[in-house]
């Protein structure tokens, strides 16, 4: 995908989840000792605080909280790529992530619908970004 | 609750023109309001021994409250500057002036927020805002504002029924409100179809659930009641605040049909020893349409996800059931970025005052909430305000 897409600014929690998704993976975080588990990383766990932590690589599969299709209004970065769709995608293991949303224009995506998670490199930055497609 | 704001009162008010104000820069409607609210208090600048600023989209200009403080040749005893904290900051900043009285640290603050938005910024507005978001899990995804709130109202529809007429509904409501307000950016009536009718902005919200851009300012100043009752205006008690903090959006036990007012609202009521039906009328901070009918629910004056049905029969005019948003709210009053929630606050003050126009005064003026939100209703804080020292 050739656009300007803004680069991420990425943090020393989440250089690995950066990394590892240039292996086609979405790697959440586990709690050792409350087993909760979550996205963003973190180096504490949000939930009992405690430091034991393991990157948990995601099944992939979610289905969609909400979604918006972007037609007007994006950032100078987005505008070209209007109108396209952003959703709130809940994993499989719990985590609520944000994301593109692919579809075709056959199909229309709906709360509730089934999803999956692809991998997409943004040739100008070398940066691979996580979308989603209708299953 | 501890927090006992009945000692305090807002004390005087001012306010900008809403719209295009091209003939001043931030600093120029700062001096400016700062010396109107003055006045309107009937106070000297020498009795004035608290600042609170809001900053300015324009540029970051460090320690803010010190920069306006020193351009108005004042030298408070308590001095804090908000950095844009976003749609909850001036019900905040009403807390905060509050918290500052009682605990004895001053005796009158001036809070003041304004901001040339849309002279300087019109184009660049939405790259300007974009800085806000998560610079990795937002923004690289094309995320802005109004995609959050479209969220909301795809659930809002989802799980209620809710439908793009209802939602409509409160941008008309608040469009006639607006019509009859001389300082309110945009005046003309509209109807149920030119909302639906205008341009898609995220789906389902279109340009007129939105709130637009533009300059202006406002400022309000709170003391003691004790002092307040022998100033030149009426003093308007604040009768009760709360305020409340939730997860982000993101979290998974997050509902986003509801708002950490749920939180702020309770505590609120509980410290006037109000409930929502003691409340005449509401000033609520309204950056999409969707953001109404979630307040008018977690504020309990309609149930759950009966935000949609609430607001129809023109309930929400100044001559409905439940006026709220009489100055026109963001959606039509205007949006000025950093001051946008400071408007609710001053026109809650007019409307108890009862000096707004004849045409549009709301009848029964016993009790007002005003309510401030961000971050999809992430952040709430809640005040009953009236003329009378208890309800």
């Amino acid at each position: 995908m050739d656009v300007n897409r803004t680069v991420p600014f990425v943090d020393w929690d989440s250089a690995p989840f950066w990394e590892k998704l240039k292996e086609g993976k979405f790697m959440l975080m586990e709690c050792s000792e409350c087993h909760h588990v979550f996205f963003p990383a973190r180096i504490i766990c949000p939930e009992c605080w405690s430091s034991a932590l393991v990157w948990r690589e995601a099944s992939g599969n979610g289905v969609i909280y909400s979604f918006t299709t972007v037609e007007a209004g994006a950032t100078a970065a987005f505008e070209l790529l209007t109108p396209y769709t952003i959703a709130l995608i809940t994993l499989e293991e719990g985590c609520r992530v944000f994301g593109m949303l692919r579809h075709g224009a056959e199909r229309t995506p709906a709360i509730g619908a089934q999803v999956r998670c692809d991998f997409e490199i943004d040739s100008n930055s070398g940066f691979v970004f996580p979308v989603f497609g209708l299953v | 609750m501890t927090f006992n704001p009945k000692q305090c009162a807002l004390a005087g008010i001012a306010e900008t023109q809403v719209g295009r104000i091209p003939d001043r820069d931030s600093m120029q409607m700062y001096a400016e309001l700062a010396v109107a609210a003055a006045q309107d208090a009937g106070l000297r600048k020498e009795e004035i021994d608290g600042l609170i600023t809001g900053g300015t989209f324009l540029r970051n200009v460090f320690m803010h409250n010190a920069v306006v403080s020193e351009y108005l040749r004042m030298r408070p005893r308590y001095s804090s500057g908000l950095v844009m904290g976003g749609g909850v900051s001036w019900c905040h900043a009403l807390g905060e002036a509050c918290n500052a009285i009682n605990a004895g640290v001053c005796n009158t603050v001036l809070v003041i927020a304004a901001d040339p938005f849309f002279t300087v910024c019109a184009r660049t507005a939405i790259d300007l805002m974009a800085e806000f978001f998560d610079p990795q899990y937002e923004l690289p995804f094309g995320f802005v504002t109004p995609a959050m709130f479209a969220f909301a109202a795809r659930r809002h529809m989802l799980q209620y029924g809710t439908s793009s007429e209802q939602l409509a509904q409160v941008a008309v409501s608040q469009r006639r409100n607006a019509s009859l307000n001389p300082l309110a950016q945009f005046r003309k009536p509209i109807a149920i179809e030119d909302v639906l009718s205008s341009r898609m902005i995220c789906s389902p919200l279109h340009l007129l659930d939105c709130s637009p851009i533009s300059d202006g300012g406002g400022a309000f100043i709170v003391t003691s009641g004790d002092r307040a009752r022998s100033l030149r205006k009426p003093p308007v008690y604040v009768l009760g605040y709360g305020e409340a903090h939730e997860l982000e959006y993101t979290d998974p036990n997050r509902d986003i049909t509801t708002s950490a007012a749920v939180r702020s609202g309770k505590d609120a009521y509980a410290a006037a020893g109000v409930g929502p039906e003691d409340i005449d009328f509401a000033e609520i901070y309204d950056c999409f349409t969707i953001t109404m009918l979630v307040h008018l629910e977690s504020l309990g004056f309609c149930p759950r996800g009966e935000g949609g049905a609430f607001v129809e029969d023109r309930r929400l005019e100044v001559d409905g059931d439940f006026p709220t948003n009489t100055h026109g709210g963001l959606l039509s009053h205007g949006h000025p970025g950093v001051p946008a929630g400071i408007f609710h606050i001053i026109e809650a003050v007019k409307q108890l005052r009862r000096e707004v126009e004849p045409e549009r005064q709301v009848r029964n003026t016993g009790t007002c909430l005003v309510h401030g939100n961000s971050a999809l209703f992430r952040d709430a804080a809640t005040a009953i305000l009236s003329c009378h020292h208890s309800v």
